[in-house]
């Protein structure tokens, strides 16, 4: 699937640029590409319309949503004799004539065109405003609307913050083989920035629940395993604070953050697909979101594009996070060591 | 004001949010600075001290 091969593209392409170096070695590079990645991704996911059909539009103004979507009009799509408009999926419907229908019509004769309109019924429609279409239109996800926009934030904090609670994993356990510093520093800072974006994705992922299920907090599975995590990991930190022995701390901190990745693969991939929840992929869901899907609507170029650009950004700014952080507690801890000597 | 969100609500979220990204890059690249400064004279005191050892080794 080309779609899953952008994503792993944008993941690889953030964590190889900024790990490159070494993780505790200045980046231009990374600093850079951070913020190329991360404004070329948030401009598009913003500001590029959304667009569908006019079914989308029937659906969306049933369901009574503010902004209702665009509706693409293909080159040639008004026809003036029974004064109909055509969208891109072949559906005719009937347009009031007003001044609008005529500029559409002389707008798409040629252009592909991006039309607004009140449904008047199922199959009449006044159109209120138009624009030649853009090179970039995203997708109409039934029930989203222009909240779908989140997703571009929520989907890869959380994601990142997960890989991030991986590599804190492989760095304990190659702290408990090595006995190295320079593994135990990047284990728990790699746990600290995690547990940032983790917050972060739960915080927007509240506010995207405000407006989709009606609720900040829906007692939804997968909201209650996520905040287990973030638990499982104060415990990580309150454990590691609490231990003045710096041997033992480091030995004790390195089994439990390999245990608790364990856990956060359970909470995060097997426990939310075993019960009935709010969230895609869960036990009754039939499809597994519009991210992930495989289905032929849930299959969008652009989409999958634009959030494979999000995906490199929050990874290449993770990687700078945990360089700094990293490089801090190194040199924190050598300062801390000639000092004592 | 509301008219304008009204009118252009998308042009509004972005300006926030790429002023939001543009705060937290700013305030990185500081942090980033600051740390290397430190990692700089660190390093510097330490090749100081090593040389200063070894000249010391050699007088006794």
């Amino acid at each position: 699937m080309m779609k899953y091969a952008y994503y792993i593209l944008g993941i690889l392409v953030g964590l190889g640029i900024g790990w490159g170096k070494g993780i505790i070695h200045f980046s231009r590079l990374r600093s850079v590409l951070t913020v190329f990645f991360l404004f070329l991704g948030t401009t598009l996911a913003i500001i590029s319309p959304i667009a569908g059909t006019f079914n989308d539009l029937i659906r969306a103004n049933l369901q009574g949503e503010k902004i209702l979507p665009w509706v693409l009009v293909p080159p040639q799509g008004v026809n003036v004799q029974d004064s109909t408009v055509q969208d891109i999926s072949g559906q005719r419907v009937k347009a009031v004539l007003n001044h609008t229908f005529n500029a559409v019509m002389a707008n798409s004769i040629q252009k592909t065109t991006l039309i607004k309109a009140h449904t008047k019924s199922n199959e009449e429609v006044e159109i209120t405003d138009y624009i030649t279409a853009p090179p970039i239109i995203l997708p109409h996800i039934p029930s989203l609307g222009e909240k779908a926009r989140i997703m571009f934030f929520h989907v890869p904090l959380a994601w990142i913050g997960f890989i991030a609670y991986v590599i804190t994993m492989i760095f304990s356990i190659r702290f408990l083989i090595a006995k190295s510093d320079y593994h135990d520093r990047v284990a728990y800072s790699s746990a600290y920035v995690g547990t940032a974006f983790t917050v972060l994705a739960y915080l927007s992922g509240a506010i995207w629940a405000r407006f989709n299920w009606g609720h900040f907090f829906n007692w939804d599975m997968r909201e209650l395993s996520v905040l287990l995590l973030l638990l499982i990991y104060a415990g990580y930190f309150i454990l590691r604070s609490n231990i003045t022995n710096e041997q033992i701390q480091q030995r004790i901190s390195a089994t439990y953050a390999t245990i608790a990745g364990i856990a956060a693969a359970f909470l995060i991939f097997i426990l939310p697909r075993l019960t009935i929840s709010l969230h895609p992929g869960s036990k009754d869901d039939t499809t597994i979101g519009p991210i992930l899907s495989p289905q032929q609507d849930a299959l969008d170029v652009t989409k999958a594009v634009i959030f494979s650009l999000m995906l490199a950004g929050f990874s290449l700014l993770f990687t700078w996070l945990l360089s700094i952080v990293t490089r801090y507690m190194l040199l924190k801890k050598r300062l801390d060591s000639t000092n004592h000597a | 004001m509301l008219k304008i969100l009204e009118l252009y609500p998308n042009y509004i979220v972005l300006l926030v949010t790429l002023a939001i990204w543009t705060g937290m890059i700013l305030f990185l690249a500081q942090i980033e600075r600051r740390l290397r400064k430190l990692e700089h004279s660190f390093a510097e005191r330490t090749q100081t001290e090593i040389s200063e050892e070894g000249t010391r080794d050699k007088t006794t």
